[in-house]
Order: C-alpha cells, then structure tokens, then sequence
C-alpha cells in the first residue's frame, strides 16, 4: 500500500497576547509541535486525545485549512505544504472533511441539495448525468431519501444532518476523508449507525479516514492504526489491535482505563490522573506528560522522550514504557 | 425497603407551541429511596431533562400544562407557591448542569457564589461563617489550595474544576435529593472519571439521594442503583442495575445496550444499531411510541399500533411492553422475529 497523506515534523503555533497591530506577541501556543504521520491508501487512522491536545488541529492544517507553520504535508508523495490558488484548488478534490457539530456546519438558509451540490460549482464540475441527479446519488449514498432535496436542515434530525455532511464531502469524490469527532454530538443508537455507514463508505469507495475522537471505545470501531496525542505531540502510535492489547504509554494506559465500561458486573482498576492538562502556552519540560505521570523521575524532567519503534507496529515516547507498574 | 425521599406519580409535562402540543413527559411514574442513586437514561427528547426541571420546580411559564404529583418529603411541589419552593431549592433539593462554564456567572469569584448559597437559606449567618463554610465544601470536592481559590474566577479554573465548583455549590447545604443532568458529558474521559469518583464518594459519605441524567450506559453501569429508561416522554422500563445490562425487558433497551460501544468489542466490530431515529414529540406514534423502530413487534401484534402499554411489573422489576416473559428470554437470547 502506499503513502497517500503523510505529514512530517508538522508544526502549528498561534500567537498569544498581542495588544496591538504593530505589537510582538508575548508567547505562542503550541498546538501542533512536530508530529510526523502516514496515512496509507483504503486505510483508517484514529487520532485520540484530550481536548486542547492538538488533534483538530492537526486536522486542519491536513485539509489545509489552516496553514502549517512549519514541516511539511505530502499527497501522493508530493509537497503541498505551501500549495496555493488552482493547486489547492486541485488538493480539495481529494480530501475533504466531515465536521462535528452538524448544527453549526451546514448553512441553514441553503437546501440540502445546494448544501450537497455546493463543492460542485465551487469546483465547477458538471457531472455528465447533471448535478442535480449526482446529489440525488450521494443522498441515496448516505442513506437519505433523495426526494428530500429540496428540504432545509431544520427538517433534519441530528444523525440525518451528520449524513448530509457525509454526503457533501463526498460530493469531489475525495481518496481522504478527515472526520473530526464526527459522531461525539449525536445520540448513541445514532452513532452506531454513522459509524457503519462510514464504514460502508470506505468499503465501497475505497477511502482513507483520518478520524479524529477524544474516546478511544469510538477509534476501537473504526480504526486500522492509532495514535495517541498528548500536547501537541504523539505519545504512542500503534496497529489498532496491538494498541488496545499491549498499551506501552502511561498516558495511554491511563485513558483506557478512564472509558466507563458498561457492565456492572467487571471491576477494572482506574488509574486516576491528577490535575488536568497543562498549558501548551507553557509546556512542561522534559516530557509533557510527566506532571501527571506517575512514573516521572529526573529524566522525564531534563530529557524529552523521543518517538521510538519498538516493534514493527508498535511506537512510543516514553523513557519507562510497558504496562507496568501502575500507580497505587 | 427504605424510605422514599421523592415520590414521583402520573407527571405529564407538555408545551404549548407555535406547531401544537409537545408532550414532553406522559404519565411518568418513579420514587427515589434515601441514599440510593437512580440513573434516568434516554436519548435527546425523551423528556429526562424536563423531568428534572418540573421535580426542580424550574417550569412555571405560562405555555406549560403540568399534571400529576411530585412529592418531596411529602410535600408537594406541583401548585406550590414559588416562595415555598424557593426553600426547598438549593437547600433540601439541588441541582448540577451539565455545562459548567454557562451554570457560573463569569463576574463573580467563586467562594461568592458558592456561598450565595449557604447565605440564601441561612440569613443570619456571619461572613466568617460562610467563608469557612464554602472552604469547608470546596475541600470536599477536591478543589486544591481552597484558601487561595476561593478569590478566583471561573476562567481561571479547568473545566474539571469548574464542575467541583458547581458540585459545591449544590452540596454545601447538604441536600437530601441531588439531580446531576448529563454531569460528565462536557469533561473529557480522564476528568469525567475524577468526577464521578467524586460523586460515588460524596454519595457514601453524606447519604444523599443522586438522580444521574446520562445518555451514557458506561457512566450508569459504574455507579447507580437503579435505572429507569425513557422513551417518546414516557417510563418504558426501570430495573436494577445489574439486571439492566444481563437482561433488559424492553426491546429499546436491549437496542441501546447492543449500541454501546465497549472496549471488549473488536477492532473494527460493526455494531447493533436501532434503525431510524426517535420520534418528534409534535407527532408520537400510535400504540407503543417504539413501534416503528422495533423488531419485536411481530411476536405480538397489531397491539402495537393500537394500544400504548402501560409500564407493569415483570419480576423485579417495571417494563412497558406487550412481550410475554418468555419472549423477553427469547429476545436476551438473541433469538429475533425473521423479517419477511
């Protein structure tokens, strides 16, 4: 399989505390600080963390949708980091993105079939069987009656609206769909069903994902590959299956374990962290992760953890990997 | 058997709107026994929220018709005046939201609006008093450094924080009925799980009754007693919880519990999903509001569409739903109609 997204030594900063036009600003915020990934073609990368952790960033800086500060974005083996004007033009065709809340992502004054049909004008393409009839398509696609074309959003309910946002970024017939959080705003007999569909989708049309959640039992469903992010970096980056059997990060371990299970009847030992995530204004030095870890000594305060391969499907930044020893 | 702190009977809440009547609640029965927690579970419109506000007393605009009794402690809040429940509130009853950023008021420190609490229900009380008072139950919700938080800001806690401040504030009159609607849905997976450690832990110390409105079975299986499942406004099953997740009585329950998603499924694993969506509450099906979702309906009948079934009792526990207890068995043991 090959390559067809991969991001590499990926930076994104915004800039804090400007008072003025002509001022400095007085920190930056880390949001993205050198994460490298590859997405390989018909394949499905969960991204997971908390929030403020850097992954809907991430996210947007992939669909281009905010510029890379530093690093570089490849498609297909080819830089577009700086891509511009009718090469960016030409970039959106092949990945688009679903959006999370899809109350607030689709126009409520446009019509379904406008909201579906938009990437086609804006991207000038007439389908030879009409626009019209290609979004009636994408609509059965999805799962919705194509007879709704005419009708707002208003008339939709949450997981109908979600299959809206499906069906338009499906619309430029993309090889990669970027999906942040695109099931957390939605009822859970509904997100079972988005869930499939995305599936579905992906078998049929041959499509790479990069989905991004905050809960790993959602990335479990959907995902070939995982990669855990702390702070604007990767913490551990594993196969789905070697991830959620063989965890190897604290922080990793630590988030499994925070997932409610539901069956009253299995007690699993909850490592509880402390505190909450720190300032990525102000990262902690060493490694980010050790104000919370229990497993933090002189070393993850001096010296950053590098991301090592630890097995050919298996990499970690942590100086004392493994699933042990838990905290007491 | 305990005694019941909160007796709830034949509460029907709907909304006079522009597009007609919106039956919010129907006919929705319950009681809660001192220091027991009961999860009230259901997906977006099925009416939990709105329960909690009429129990709360919150529903007094004029667009409202209220039926039915709500009982706390005998005594009766539907038709009481607001200055009597004004009492009550915030004192015998509280209440937490589940976004903790909006329930505060951003222009005001903390302490004060912890102990804005305390003061309202004891007049008399010197500041000293409610400075050491709010020190007191912001040590007990686990906020670090109360002496030095207590002049803070809302923006200038987490969003985890922020929630044990808005737990504070319910808890720092010692309530005997707790209402948390949707508490952990805004925290993220590490925070929720300091929260509702919290909670499990305040419960056991203080003895309060807790209502959990969740949409989260995970949440439920980790620290109710009991949960009662509504569908469409109305009660459609309350069971122990640990029969809820072994053997559900109600189809709908049985299609929630298979959607949710646990780390014991594979990667990858397809799962168990209720077609279609719930239904508008302008417009509630005839007979069993689940009917057109349901894959049951063949092993009963027409009945369905005709008749809503009333929520009887099936063993121990409460289910409204024509399927005999044989097919309930059938059902648990994934046995389903065959779809022609």
């Amino acid at each position: 399989m090959s390559e067809a997204l991969e991001v590499k030594n990926l930076v994104k900063t915004f800039p804090v505390g400007k008072k003025g036009f002509f001022s400095k600003p007085t920190g930056y915020v880390h949001a993205v600080d050198g994460v490298s990934l590859a997405i390989k073609s018909g394949e499905t990368l969960g991204i997971v963390g908390e929030s403020g952790c850097g992954k809907s960033t991430l996210g947007r800086v992939m669909t281009h949708l905010l510029p890379a500060t530093d690093g570089q974005v490849l498609l297909n083996g080819i830089d577009v980091t700086n891509a511009k004007g009718e090469e960016l033009q030409k970039l959106r065709r092949t990945i688009q993105m679903i959006f999370q809340d899809p109350y607030s992502s689709l126009n409520p004054r446009h019509t379904v079939g406008r909201i579906v049909g938009m990437p086609l004008v804006v991207q000038n393409i007439n389908p030879a069987q009409g626009r019209k009839k290609r979004v009636q398509e994408l609509l059965e696609l999805v799962g919705l009656n194509p007879e709704h074309y005419n009708r707002y959003p208003h008339e939709f309910s949450g997981g109908q609206r979600q299959r809206i946002g499906i069906a338009r970024s499906l619309a430029l017939e993309p090889k990669i769909i970027i999906a942040d959080e695109p099931v957390s705003a939605l009822d859970v007999s509904i997100q079972a069903q988005i869930l499939n569909l995305l599936q579905d989708l992906q078998k049929q049309l041959d499509l790479s994902y990069v989905f991004i959640a905050h809960d790993l039992s959602v990335v479990k469903h959907v995902s070939d590959r995982v990669a855990v992010m702390y702070l604007g970096k990767i913490v551990e980056e594993a196969g789905s299956e070697e991830l959620y059997s063989n965890p190897m990060h604290p922080y990793t371990l630590a988030l499994l374990s925070a997932v409610p299970e539901p069956n009253p009847e299995k007690v699993r030992q909850r490592i509880l962290l402390t505190g909450d995530v720190p300032s990525p204004i102000n990262p902690p030095s060493g490694c980010r992760f050790r104000t919370r870890c229990w497993r933090a000594t002189e070393l993850c305060a001096t010296t950053e953890p590098p991301l090592v391969q630890i097995s050919s499907n298996h990499k970690v930044a942590c100086h004392f990997p493994g699933p042990t020893p838990l905290p007491n | 058997m305990s005694k019941n702190v909160l007796e709830v009977k034949n509460l029907s809440v709907s909304f006079n709107t522009a597009d007609g009547e919106v039956h919010a609640v129907d006919n929705l029965s319950f009681d809660l026994q001192a220091g027991e927690v009961l999860a009230i579970v259901g997906e977006s419109g099925s009416g939990k929220s709105v329960t909690a506000s009429s129990i709360m007393g919150l529903l007094t605009a004029g667009n409202i018709n209220l039926r039915g009794s709500i009982k706390l402690n005998e005594f009766e809040i539907l038709g009481a005046k607001e200055s009597e429940i004004r009492k009550l509130r915030g004192s015998d009853i509280a209440m937490v939201f589940q976004d903790p950023l909006s329930s505060l008021n951003p222009y005001y420190k903390v302490g004060v609006q912890i102990g804005e609490a305390y003061e309202t229900h004891h007049p008399g009380a010197s500041k000293e008093e409610v400075r050491n008072k709010v020190i007191e139950v912001m040590k007990k919700v686990g906020i670090p450094e109360p002496e030095k938080r207590i002049d803070s800001y809302p923006h200038e806690f987490s969003g985890g924080m922020r929630q044990r401040v808005v737990i504070a504030i319910a808890l720092i009159n010692d309530p005997k009925v707790l209402i948390a609607d949707e508490p952990t849905t805004a925290l993220d997976v590490t925070v929720q799980a300091q929260i509702l450690d919290l909670m499990r832990d305040l419960q056991k110390t203080s003895n309060t009754s807790i209502i959990l409105i969740t949409h989260d079975l995970g949440v439920v299986a980790e620290m109710v007693d009991r949960v009662l499942v509504m569908y469409a406004g109305r009660a459609i099953e309350i069971n122990e919880v640990k029969d809820i997740f072994t053997s559900p009585n109600h189809p709908y329950t049985k299609g929630l519990l298979s959607a949710v998603r646990s780390l014991d499924n594979g990667v990858r694993e397809k799962l168990d999903t209720i077609p279609g969506t719930p239904p508008s509450l302008l417009n509630i099906p005839q007979g069993c509001a689940f009917n057109p979702r349901c894959s049951y309906q063949k092993w009963v009948g027409e009945k369905c569409l005709i008749q809503k079934p009333e929520l009887i009792s099936v063993g121990n526990s409460f289910s409204a739903c024509y399927l005999s207890k044989a097919d309930i068995d059938r059902m648990n043991n994934d046995d389903k109609p065959v779809v022609s």
